[in-house]
């Protein structure tokens, strides 16, 4: 069938919800739902903490796709959720709604979430709106890293119009401490090439790290930000968080970076499993 | 003619946005001192630049936003969830409390004009610049998009300033940077009208680290 941009395309719904509880040994699912195109993968246990793998299996976010993730740590439970690969992020058309991802998830007292997928990859042309809420015990701690790609230039790839929204909210409890909004409604070269901006530099990385010992890890962790011509790293704390913002000419030496970084965060704990390539 | 009491509001706008009022501005660089430090920033032309990405797609956009957000805002509970979020929007530690120790500054300072009172469930509030400025303004009858380009004035004016010394900048250069970035505080001013809370976000990522990689420069005049 000939797509001339009018007719309704088959759009990706997908859902998924999982808890987690502690017991004596181990953290362990307590319950699991799946919809659509959202899997859940288990790996085999490591360090006493459940890890989950998010698993896309329409193969990318395209216009108009909508999914909804709900993550919940039952006291002293331990949830590690990375994905299985970049997320690809296809063009949309001129007419098509905006793809949104909303994740809310839910730390209670002296449980850990920890999110680390691999990068977003945004290809010219799409249109994202992700939102991602968290609401955690003030004993409880949380780290989130995003790396967004917008553009690969290994693969020549640059942008002309991606539209971008990417919103990190977390109330620590109860207090709103953290809207780390991003937002550009035309993502393009020119203006990635501004100084202010990215001085033309495609990847974009966001570390929040939220627990009782953030403020004092940072001059220790500080003469370990890597600072060259591909790559810009900065890290500051306050109000019970670390944040570490990067921006970097390589997605893949991003990554290298950010797994360097992460080790020492996460006090040497093993890495993700589908993180080794 | 204006009426007296039109007067009278302008003139309280000229002491409220003077760097002499005392909200302490002249400490604060918005991490321009790194900028300049850096090489990002050498001349009128990459500040006029800089300044622009920040009023278009950055900081001072956000600023905006909340500005109008807490003009608009006609409860106690409202003034709380902006002054919140505004709060919870920085950047940096440095940009927080850049925009927390000037906006209360500012509210103390305003207090001679006995215009807001605080309610007592608002002990607990952290008060950003221009949260404080959207409610002082629309206490003095300054309608919307003036209070929204006044508060943008006094961030592009305080960066210019900073400039100046930092560069440094001679006096007349300064003025040229003002002159050019005027009708884009207006333009970039009238884009964010409607614009809500969730309509904020930065897009001036290097600014961003810029604030954060002033925390760690070696010699500083600035405390931002």
């Amino acid at each position: 069938m000939v797509n001339n941009g009018t007719n309704t395309l088959q759009r990706a719904l997908g859902k998924f919800a999982l808890e987690v509880q502690a017991s004596t040994k181990a953290s362990r699912l307590a319950s699991l739902r799946q919809e659509g195109c959202c899997r859940l993968l288990f790996p085999y246990p490591k360090d006493h903490i459940l890890e989950a793998v998010t698993v896309n299996i329409s193969g990318g976010i395209a216009a108009g796709d909508q999914i909804e993730g709900f993550l919940q740590c039952h006291p002293n439970a331990h949830l590690l959720v990375t994905s299985q690969a970049a997320e690809r992020i296809y063009k949309a058309r001129s007419t098509d709604k905006a793809a949104t991802v909303n994740t809310e998830c839910k730390i209670a007292e002296n449980a850990i979430l920890e999110w680390l997928p691999h990068s977003s990859i945004f290809f010219d042309g799409s249109k994202i709106q992700r939102k991602f809420a968290v609401d955690m015990a003030d004993s409880s701690e949380f780290l989130f890293l995003e790396s967004r790609i917008f553009g690969r230039q290994a693969f020549n790839e640059s942008a002309s119009h991606i539209s971008f929204y990417d919103r990190l909210s977390i109330r620590r409890g109860n207090k709103l401490i953290m809207e780390d909004i991003i937002q550009l409604d035309t993502i393009n070269r020119r203006l990635l090439s501004l100084k202010a901006v990215s001085q033309g530099r495609p990847v974009l990385s966001t570390l929040v790290w939220v627990s009782p010992l953030a403020e004092e890890k940072l001059a220790e962790l500080r003469p370990l930000l890597p600072n060259d011509h591909n790559s810009e790293f900065a890290a500051s704390a306050w109000n019970h968080m670390l944040v570490i913002r990067s921006l970097s000419s390589n997605g893949r030496e991003n990554e290298k970076q950010w797994r360097r970084l992460l080790h020492f965060i996460r006090h040497n704990r093993s890495e993700p499993s589908t993180w080794r390539f | 003619m204006p009426s007296s009491s039109e007067s009278l509001h302008l003139l309280r706008m000229f002491s409220w946005i003077s760097p002499a009022f005392p909200t302490g501005s002249y400490a604060y660089s918005h991490g321009l001192e790194w900028s300049v430090d850096n090489g990002d920033i050498t001349d009128v032309a990459s500040l006029v630049i800089w300044v622009k990405a920040l009023l278009y797609y950055g900081s001072l956009r956000s600023d905006m936003i909340f500005l109008r957000q807490a003009w608009a805002a006609s409860s106690s509970q409202e003034i709380r969830q902006v002054a919140e979020f505004a709060c919870a929007s920085a950047a940096s530690r440095e940009r927080y409390e850049e925009t927390v120790n000037q906006g209360e500054a500012f509210l103390k300072a305003t207090d001679i004009w006995a215009l807001f009172k605080k309610d007592p469930d608002m002990a607990d509030i952290r008060w950003p610049l221009p949260v404080a400025q959207g409610i002082l303004f629309r206490r003095n009858h300054m309608e919307q998009d003036l209070s929204t380009i006044s508060g943008a004035y006094v961030a592009v004016s305080g960066i210019i300033s900073a400039a100046l010394r930092l560069i440094p900048l001679g006096q007349s250069d300064s003025l040229k940077a003002m002159k050019q970035l005027e009708h884009h505080i207006i333009r970039s001013a009238a884009k964010t009208r409607g614009k809500k809370l969730e309509d904020t976000g930065s897009g001036c990522f290097r600014s961003d680290l810029a604030s954060m990689q002033h925390e760690i420069q070696q010699t500083r005049l600035f405390r931002t």
